[in-house]
């Protein structure tokens, strides 16, 4: 078996520490569940008294105290059963929308840089899906865990009580299958429960860049073979959950048949003592049902098993995300600045992973407040890169760059991105209205500047024409918009701050002459005393720069 | 809760022999379990009269029984497996298909988020229905009668009791209904408004950072999962009062059964061994009910989830189609026609009014206007992504309608202004257009694209990985992938939408250096903001205010003085203040 990154007990560790906050929650529903599982075991324990003396097989008791006890076993059994399943599935999902929160907030940390690699829907699907499995740990593991050693306990203490030789009779099976059979059973499943749950992401990938990607499989007629390939993950997806069905039936009747076994058991040492005259049948039956209520505790865990499986490579898999090393780490004590006046390249090379070459090598710049800095140059050489790089979305592999001569490293975060107002080389349209889009670039924005800033971006007159005019639903990805439209959305958005530096990547590739005329006009106009850093291969959008660089 | 759902019956077709091949080895499992409850308590009650039970015969039946249990177990697991894997295999066919049916027009009525959340989860919510409840359903139907008929000879009146209490049960869940109904939908509205929410997070995250509107975000994030957490519960709250409700008919009847029993005992009617039978398995009456209660909750995920896989299902996707005819334009025209074309996206006015269009095969067509002139939708009409609301098209003479949107697409393909990349390699990427590309070709389209001496210098080279969406590449690279992917294949028209916006400006000339080369052999649309990309262009049409105002060569446009020549001249006055020089095809 393969060596995994998070051991079993490593992960119910940490799993049990995620649930602090809802500690309480989960101590109820502990505890009705070890009530409830007694109250199971007296009532089949107290019924088979209640007809035995009813049928006048022994004088112990009266039968009015059997079913009272009988009864009382009964109220104590739904209170629990209703208490136990409420609380726990309160307290699991009340965690798993912090979870996914708090996922989030990773995420955020680590976005751009570390995900490039990862696939967007598997992380949607370890936001929704796999933190949902969850739940099975949460709400219906912890309660058995403890359930499956007490019960045992109790009933072995009544077998003592009534006739010792059962003791060493059951103890083996319990054993079995309250300790070694779980534990064995998690151990084997843990790859097919980890396949299966990866499989599933890659699904929602492959689904997802489907619908996203239409057009461009739709041109190339490359529908059929998508679906073959979803059918083939479909396909991959059957062979694990083969493995993991089997597993839970194996599981969950396994231990079955060991619960019948143990009951022969029973019988077979009640034969015994019958044989050798030294017996109480009474206690006898009484025992057998006691013993068989003992293990349907044990059952509750054997049947959560196979979804535990799922649960651990879910716990697995959230983990990985979690434990990802972030690009860039904010300074402890980090130092605000309130303009800056001066952004310095110093001799600075990056490269995106070892395994692909420099895409800077020994850079310098140096930009002081007000200038108007046009960068051109081939694709692919690094335009866009070294602006990531100011923004500190990245970090540079040697060498140093310094605002105000500021170590990047030591300036917080959010001081640095408030200052710079950037216009991304691809706009990315929210799925809400278009005035929300473009108040996305200032918060707290009123509409009267999300207007404003429209006007300057020329877009305006357009979303004036919309239906709904400025609330007009965007809808999924801006697939509504033109690509000039979803453009000028972005510069408006952009344009809405009042930064120290505007940068824009690539601003006109997708406007026309009269839009891109007006946009020049208004970086004159009223950018003036801005520093700008216009980053395109059009020269004419370069037109109102300083100085211009032609990296190569 | 009881959950029978018409949607998920109907969707279950080509796997239902599993389903019921399912209930049928559950009931073989009864049988073992009534073997087993018989031999046991038959020796329990002979330990009050040593020697009239053979106590070896007792253990052997037990113990065969068990392993009849434990078979059956196993082979319902071998079932079941293939019950959901043929459900999977048929439901994601269907709704994969449906995406490709709904097309680049009509996909915005299923969106990412349903696809995802309906393909994905809900195809794997609704496999607990199809393989856990359904059969537990029939089985709960059925076993009570199999146990009657095995506790009839032990005490009719207990049996006959216990019947009709399992009987009138289930249908009495049926109670709940309505509250279902109304569960299920609001769960489901809340798992999509989640998911799509998280997804749009996931791509605008870098936007998001950009921003700093984290925090808010993170804010909004967690009112959401507040709100599914709350259906959820609800769902959960349901359930357990349907549990309550059930065990306290369970258990109030097992009582009773005891009572009954007792009294015939103590009377004398009924010996020992068949009380504790009518004890051990009256219980058993009802234990595949609690099953089936276990499993409702999720259950009713799939329930959920298949009435929005339905309602995908039901999305018309109906498109005009004509018999196919071979016609010829009467003028003697070659090429593609539009004819008086009309075209409103929903909820927005008319983008083309009466939009006339020749497309001359072995020509150079330029289509030029403002932003938002409707030039992208010419192009989706071109590729019929969409059909038109009125209007004729005709490819060489035959309309459009006669023939498949796929079919036409072996004549006509595009560099779309959006180029999408799909994770994997760049060879992958390139292979989208033509399967069986070999090596060589994929070099030579790449360098057309001005995109070869990049990728050979990669220490991977084609198997270079392109990371999520092509999200390791630049703006300019993915261009060139899409040009690149467009010269391999060997259509007759090609289409190219701002093809090279982000492409810089000396690959840009020699790109359009080759396809002027190709234009020889090729027709080609061309749209482009750069005026001098197409000025050499056979005809140019300048769209605006939905219409076409002007056609014809780029000298003829300059001398009307129009729209053409107004934005050629600004064009000229921006770059005269540049510092490069123009391309042109
Ligand atoms: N996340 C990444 N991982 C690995 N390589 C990357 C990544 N992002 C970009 N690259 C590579 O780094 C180089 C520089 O990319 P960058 O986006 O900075 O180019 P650019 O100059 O902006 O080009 P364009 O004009 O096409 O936008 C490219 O060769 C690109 O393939
Ligand atoms: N899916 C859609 N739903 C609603 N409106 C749309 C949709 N797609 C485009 N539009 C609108 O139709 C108009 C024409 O869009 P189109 O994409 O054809 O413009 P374009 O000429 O290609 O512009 P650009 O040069 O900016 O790419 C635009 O105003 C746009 O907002
Ligand atoms: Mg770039
Ligand atoms: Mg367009």
């Amino acid at each position: 078996m393969k060596k995994r990154k998070y051991g079993l007990m490593q992960t119910t560790g940490r799993l049990l520490a995620m649930a602090a906050p809802v500690k309480g929650l989960l101590t109820v529903s502990t505890l009705a569940s070890i009530l409830g599982n007694l109250g199971h075991i007296g009532l089949l324990g107290f019924g088979s008294m209640m007809i035995m003396r009813g049928a006048g097989f022994t004088g112990s008791g009266s039968l009015v105290l059997w079913g009272a006890l009988t009864l009382f076993c009964s109220v104590l059994i739904f209170a629990c059963r209703y208490i136990e399943g409420y609380v726990s599935h309160a307290a699991a999902y009340k965690l798993l929308s912090y979870m996914r929160v708090d996922m989030f907030k990773t995420l955020s940390k680590l976005a751009p840089a570390c995900l490039v690699d990862r696939h967007k829907g598997d992380i949607l699907s370890v936001a929704i899906s796999d933190i949902e499995i969850i739940e099975v740990f949460f709400a219906h593991t912890i309660g058995p865990l403890f359930t499956v050693i007490l019960l045992p306990a109790v009933t072995l203490c009544v077998a003592a009580a009534i006739a010792p030789l059962f003791v060493p009779a059951l103890l083996p099976i319990y054993i079995i299958i309250c300790v070694l059979f779980p534990i064995a059973a998690v151990r084997l499943g843990r790859n097919a429960g980890m396949a299966y749950r990866q499989r599933v992401g890659e699904l929602k990938s492959l689904t997802i860049e489907s619908v996203m990607g239409l057009k461009d499989i739709q041109i190339f007629g490359f529908g059929q073979r998508r679906i073959d390939m979803v059918q083939d993950k479909t396909a991959e997806i059957n062979k694990v959950s083969r493995l993991l069905t089997m597993h839970r039936q194996i599981v969950t009747s396994a231990p079955t048949f060991f619960v019948y076994l143990a009951r022969i058991l029973v019988i077979s040492v009640a034969a015994y003592l019958a044989a050798t005259g030294d017996h109480d049948p009474v206690g006898v039956i009484a025992l057998s049902f006691v013993v068989s209520a003992s293990f349907s505790s044990t059952q509750s865990l054997t049947t959560v098993i196979s979804s535990l499986l799922e649960a651990y490579a879910a716990a697995e898999r959230l983990f990985v995300l979690e434990d990802m090393q972030p690009e860039v780490v904010e300074a402890e004590n980090p130092v605000m600045f309130h303009k800056i006046e001066r952004v310095e390249f110093d001799n600075v090379t990056f490269r995106y992973s070892t395994e692909r070459g420099k895409v800077l090598d020994g850079f310098n710049l140096t930009l002081s407040a007000g200038e108007k800095l046009g960068i051109s140059g081939e694709s692919g050489i690094g335009k866009s890169t070294v602006i990531r790089l100011l923004l500190r979305f990245w970090e540079p592999t040697s060498g140093e760059i310094r605002i105000n001569g500021i170590p990047l490293k030591e300036i917080s975060l959010a001081c640095l991105r408030e200052r710079i107002s950037m216009l991304e080389q691809e706009t990315f349209i929210f799925n809400d209205t278009v005035a929300a889009n473009i108040a996305v670039g200032k918060e707290g924005a009123t509409l009267q500047e999300v207007m404003a800033s429209a006007k300057r971006a020329q877009i305006h007159d357009f979303i004036m024409t919309l239906p709904d005019g400025y609330a007009t639903q965007m809808g999924e990805m801006g697939g509504r918009l033109s690509g000039g439209e979803r453009q000028r959305i972005g510069i408006a958005r952009a344009m809405l701050r009042d930064p120290d530096i505007l940068i824009m990547d690539e601003p006109t590739s997708n406007l026309d002459v009269l839009n891109e005329k007006e946009m020049l006009k208004t970086l004159e106009d009223e950018y003036g005393d801005k520093t700008l850093f216009i980053v395109s291969h059009r020269s004419s959008t370069l037109t109102g720069c300083s100085r211009i660089i032609h990296l190569g | 809760m009881l959950l029978i759902n018409k949607t998920l019956l109907k969707m279950s077709k080509g796997f239902r022999g599993y389903i019921a091949l399912i209930a049928l080895l559950k009931l073989l499992t009864l049988a073992g379990i009534a073997m087993f409850a018989q031999s046991i308590s038959g020796f329990l009650g002979g330990l009050f009269d040593p020697g009239s039970v053979d106590f070896r015969e007792s253990v052997r039946t037990a113990f065969v029984s068990a392993v009849i249990i434990l078979i059956s177990e196993v082979l319902i697991g071998d079932v079941e497996y293939r019950c959901t894997a043929k459900s999977r295999i048929v439901l994601r066919e269907r709704i994969f298909s449906k995406i490709l049916l709904l097309d680049v027009g009509n996909i915005e009525k299923m969106g990412t988020t349903h696809a995802v959340a309906a393909a994905v989860d809900g195809i794997e919510a609704m496999q607990i229905y199809y393989s856990k409840y359904l059969p537990g359903l029939i089985y709960c139907a059925i076993s009570p009668f199999y146990l009657f008929w095995k506790l009839k000879e032990a005490s009719f009146t207990a049996a006959l009791f216990l019947l009709i209490v399992s009987l009138i049960l289930l249908p009495a869940n049926n109670f709940f209904r309505s509250v279902v109904r109304k569960l299920k939908d609001s769960y489901w509205v809340s798992f999509l408004n989640l998911t799509g929410y998280y997804l749009e997070s996931l791509y605008g995250l870098t936007t998001i950072m950009l921003f700093g509107r984290d925090r808010e975000r993170a804010g909004i994030l967690e009112t959401k999962t507040g709100d599914f957490c709350r259906k959820i519960m609800g769902i959960m709250r349901l359930n357990f009062k349907a549990f309550l409700f059930s065990d306290l008919v369970i258990y109030s009847s097992v009582f009773i059964t005891v009572l009954m029993v007792t009294a015939q005992l103590s009377k004398g009617e009924i010996s020992l061994a068949s009380a504790l039978l009518t004890l051990m398995l009256g219980y058993g009456f009802f234990g595949s009910i609690r099953i089936l209660m276990h499993s409702s909750h999720q259950a009713l995920a799939g329930v959920a989830a298949s009435q929005n896989l339905s309602r995908i299902f039901d999305i018309d996707t109906g498109r005009p189609s004509k018999p196919f005819v071979q016609k010829e334009e009467s003028d003697g025209f070659v090429g593609i026609r539009l004819e008086n074309v009309e075209y409103s996206y929903e909820d927005r006015d008319g983008v083309l009014n009466n939009v006339s269009i020749d497309i001359e095969r072995g020509k150079t067509t330029a289509l030029v206007g403002q932003s938002g002139s409707g030039k992208t939708t010419v192009s989706g009409i071109l590729m019929r992504f969409f059909d038109p609301q009125s209007g004729e098209i005709r490819f060489e003479g035959t309309d459009y309608a006669c023939y498949e949107p796929g079919e036409l697409r072996k004549k006509i393909i595009m560099v779309p202004q959006f180029v999408s990349i799909f994770s994997g390699t760049i060879e992958d990427n390139l292979l989208v257009a033509k399967p069986d590309a070999t090596i060589e070709e994929m070099h030579k389209a790449l360098e057309l694209a001005r995109l070869k001496d990049w990728v050979t210098g990669l220490p991977d080279g084609l198997k270079t990985d392109v990371g999520d969406a092509g999200a390791k590449l630049s703006g300019g690279q993915r261009q060139k992938i899409g040009i690149a992917r467009v010269l391999l294949g060997n259509a007759q028209y090609i289409i190219f939408d701002e093809a090279t916006s982000s492409v810089d400006f000396e690959s840009e000339r020699e790109i359009w250096a080759c396809i002027g080369e190709l234009s020889r052999m090729r027709t080609l649309v061309v749209i482009s903001h750069r005026l001098s990309t197409i000025r050499r262009a056979d005809r140019i049409y300048v769209l605006s205010g939905g219409k076409v105002a002007e056609r014809g060569s780029h000298e003829k446009l300059m001398e009307q003085n129009g729209i053409y020549t107004n934005l050629v001249s600004e064009q000229a006055v921006l770059e005269a203040r540049g510092v490069n020089g123009e391309v042109a095809v």
